[in-house]
């Protein structure tokens, strides 16, 4: 931009010292033509003014020179010789020379000294102050960060002060901006309605603000106001860190600080016990507007308290995820003891040992509440990473994609989190990698080149759901039947559903990238994902429309360390199942065992059901009672009875993790501890259908 | 539609800078070469003035009195152009009514920001 300017200003410099030659030589003859003069002095100055704007410093330094000449001669305080116009019209050419010339050359140095030295000569030194390239902003002042001071500025604008064009609320506006600011408006001296002048100003300020800047920022909002109102800026506190230990000012000390009463006038008012500024008024020691506006101070300085001690004292804390858990784990063993002395106390009828143990009970809960809160993290907390991984996956694969996350603020167990992030990683790396397609792919099909990867995380009951979509191409069903079979993972003569198909990916040994990228596909599949998310009590399901979507959701448990349970027997063992997972519960009668025949399948309404007895599957000795239970439970993909002896009821359970020696038990995920000191297992309801379809449902399918 | 500036000077390329520079920003300018011609353009609508002190025929100190005194528009915010040496005229400027002032030379942006300064 600046060389059309620069040449603009050439050709207008041109003009001007065309007519400058004629003027210089009119004036010889007339040496006291003052519009002569003027219009020098004012070419000149234009020369110097625009000269400087497009970086001609050299012309505009020495036009500078000339026109102060011209300024003495304009004030009369020089007249006007040949030797001044010789000299004048040398200089109007060494200027035409520097117009001609390229900025910033270097010839003709000395002919520029020459000349300034012989202006100087006829100008007294006192007046010739060499003009720098405009006056430099201060430079900030860096270095440590200021602390927070709280300013009291006064602004009382002159009555007159909208005949200067000045908006006294855009000045409070910029005020605002430095940092946090309240505001008390006097209105004192508003007149009555019909004496109000619409183009006078009445109302007038005393604010309050909280900030970091220097005082001369402050300052510098009034800039175009000084002179033109009173204002006044002191500093009430220095640092707003000293206000924790301090109280708050009263309104007689915020007074005395403004000048608006005298220490002898405060004793006076102090003396009568009432509230100090009613009593102010009363004694006409000061005006209703003055407390006001102290009253307003206080309660502003009271605000800037509370942040600044919540600030100090921290509204958070990061604690070691190892008290936290002994912390978790105590408050379990709290809740087993006390359900024990619940017990204890029915059984032993005493009144006071029932309240005990009643008030205990309460106790136990909202602390056991509390707990769970604090486990309670933010799910966007975790997912921050992924918009880094995102961006690099992005950039290395030449896709163009956008990550946004959607209800980061649901809260989840930080257990849970931490399990989440390698899935979610894996997960993300799919979409970007296999999901989304080139940009150009993408813009052909008249998709947006940029790829949305969306996280969503939201509540549902007990559980929270996160998913993963993308709007890349899909998943191509008939390809991943057709890979399935190729590995060997399904025979290829089964009939599927498309979304039966979908399910083939989380086999273990299954990848569909046709390449190995060094992405994704390196033997990480998603059985992997589904596994980690199962470990964690959650359930991995996925959608795909071709050429549209992909998304993967997940359903997950709040928190790890308690589930609503359902209890139940078979044999001696006590059992706990999530009871989320489970529908209904109903007795195995004769009639359906005879329906059932060989083949364990109950018809439920209009469902086929398989079932499958738990005495057999885990080993159990004994044998079985007359009349069992069936508890009809839903695993990720299938729906299924499992046989028990009897069915004991809800239970609030919470989960021990069983000890390394179990880790390879993997039907049972942990174990509880009940109110009488006995312990439930816990069972891994998915990892028991999957191996019942691996032994025997299978058979029982394939023979439908 | 931007908000009307009115510039007034008679150096043809700072008028041409400045229109640039508030064009760019969103603003509508019109131009005027003097004060006189100034005075003449001051409509109503006109939200902004930006003028050149030293001008032909009528000065910026004296368009900024005529404004302010029975003008169409008299409380238009006015902003001066100035240079280091003209102190007293810019002193006699905020005693004519002038709302702020900027120092030549200026970058783009201190002009912007003036200008947010006093019009928001």
């Amino acid at each position: 931009m600046t060389n059309q300017f620069q040449k603009a200003f050439i050709d207008e410099a041109k003009e001007i010292i065309e007519s400058l030659e004629k003027d210089l030589v009119a004036l010889e003859s007339d040496a006291n033509d003052s519009d002569l003069i003027n219009r020098i002095f004012r070419s000149l100055h234009t020369i110097k003014g625009s000269g400087a704007m497009f970086e001609f410093m050299r012309i505009s330094n020495f036009a500078h020179e000339l026109e102060t000449l011209f300024d003495l001669v304009r004030n009369g305080k020089l007249s006007i010789s040949s030797e001044i116009i010789t000299l004048s019209l040398k200089s109007i050419d060494f200027l035409k020379d520097l117009l001609e010339l390229p900025n910033g050359s270097k010839d003709n140095d000395a002919l520029e000294q020459q000349l300034i030295d012989q202006i100087h000569l006829i100008v007294p030194s006192d007046r010739n102050t060499t003009t720098s390239g405009g006056k430099l902003p201060p430079e900030n002042r860096n270095g440590e960060r200021r602390k927070s001071s709280v300013y009291r500025i006064f602004f009382k604008p002159q009555k007159e002060i909208f005949l200067r064009g000045i908006n006294t609320v855009l000045i409070l506006k910029n005020l605002s901006k430095l940092g946090k600011m309240f505001c008390y408006t006097h209105e004192s001296e508003i007149p009555v309605i019909n004496e109000i002048d619409p183009e006078l100003h009445y109302t007038f300020w005393t604010c309050i603000l909280v900030t970091d800047r220097m005082v001369e920022e402050i300052q510098d909002v009034f800039i175009f106001v000084e002179g033109l109102c009173e204002l006044e800026i002191s500093e009430i506190i220095h640092d707003t860190e000293e206000l924790e230990s301090n109280t708050v000012p009263m309104i007689g000390e915020i007074l005395l600080s403004k000048g608006d009463v005298t220490k002898k006038e405060i004793d006076v008012v102090r003396e009568a016990n009432k509230r100090f500024g009613e009593k102010a008024i009363e004694l006409g020691v000061t005006s209703k507007d003055k407390v006001s506006s102290a009253l307003f101070e206080q309660a502003a300085i009271k605000n800037v308290k509370k942040e600044v001690v919540t600030n100090i004292a921290g509204s958070t804390i990061r604690v070691q995820n190892e008290r936290l858990d002994t912390l978790t784990n105590a408050v379990s063993e709290l809740v087993t003891l006390q359900a024990r002395l619940t017990q204890y106390a029915e059984v032993k009828r005493e009144s006071e040992l029932t309240t005990i143990a009643e008030y205990l009970e309460k106790l136990t809960l909202s602390l056991r509440d509390t707990v769970m809160v604090i486990r309670m993290v933010p799910v966007a907390e975790g997912f921050s990473s992924m918009y880094r991984l995102v961006r690099d996956l992005g950039r290395d694969l030449k896709k163009k994609v956008n990550l946004s996350i959607i209800g980061g603020d649901t809260e989840l167990d930080k257990a849970v989190i931490d399990n989440l992030k390698d899935p979610m990683m894996h997960l993300i790396r799919n979409c970007v990698d296999h999901g989304l397609e080139n940009p150009d792919e993408r813009i052909m099909q008249g998709k947006p080149e940029i790829g949305q990867v969306t996280i969503s995380a939201e509540h549902i009951g007990s559980h929270v759901i996160v998913s993963v979509t993308d709007d890349g191409k899909g998943l191509d069903a008939d390809k991943i039947y057709s890979k399935a079979v190729a590995k060997g993972l399904i025979q290829g003569e089964e009939i599927m559903e498309e979304t039966e198909m979908f399910q083939l990916i989380f086999l273990p040994g299954f990848s569909t990238a046709e390449k190995t990228t060094s992405v994704s596909g390196r033997g990480v599949g998603m059985d992997v994902v589904k596994r980690n998310i199962e470990s964690i009590r959650g359930e991995v399901s996925l959608e795909s429309k071709k050429g549209v979507s992909t998304t993967i959701k997940m359903k997950l448990p709040i928190t790890l360390a308690i589930i609503d349970g359902l209890l139940f027997t078979v044999g001696e063992e006590l059992f706990v199942v999530n009871i989320s997972a489970v529908s209904e519960c109903l007795e195995l009668t004769p009639e359906i065992r005879k329906a059932a025949g060989e083949q364990n399948i109950l018809r439920l309404r209009d469902a086929v059901v398989p079932y499958v007895s738990l005495r057999d599957l885990l080993n159990i000795p004994g044998s079985p009672p007359e009349h069992e239970q069936i508890i009809i439970m839903h695993t990720h993909d299938q729906t299924m009875g499992f046989v028990v002896d009897s069915v004991e009821g809800k239970h609030q359970t919470v989960v021990k993790t069983t000890g390394r020696l179990f880790s390879n038990v993997k039907e049972v995920t942990g174990a509880t501890i009940l109110g009488d000191g006995r312990i439930a297992l816990i069972l891994d309801v998915n990892t028991i259908a999957e191996k019942v379809n691996n032994n025997y449902l299978m058979l029982v399918k394939n023979s439908d | 539609m931007g908000k009307k500036v009115l510039i007034a000077d008679d150096s043809t390329s700072m008028r041409q800078m400045i229109e640039f520079t508030l064009s760019d920003a969103g603003y509508d300018v019109v131009q005027a070469v003097d004060g006189e011609d100034a005075y003449t353009k001051l409509t109503t609508d006109v939200k902004l003035v930006v003028t050149d002190l030293n001008m032909p025929k009528v000065t910026g100190i004296e368009l900024i009195k005529k404004i302010r005194i029975g003008s169409v528009n008299k409380f238009v915010p006015v902003i001066m152009l100035t240079t280091e040496s003209e102190n007293s005229i810019k002193e006699e400027g905020k005693k004519a009514g002038a709302t702020a002032w900027i120092v030549k030379p200026f970058a783009p942006e201190n002009l912007l920001d003036t200008i947010k300064k006093v019009m928001g």
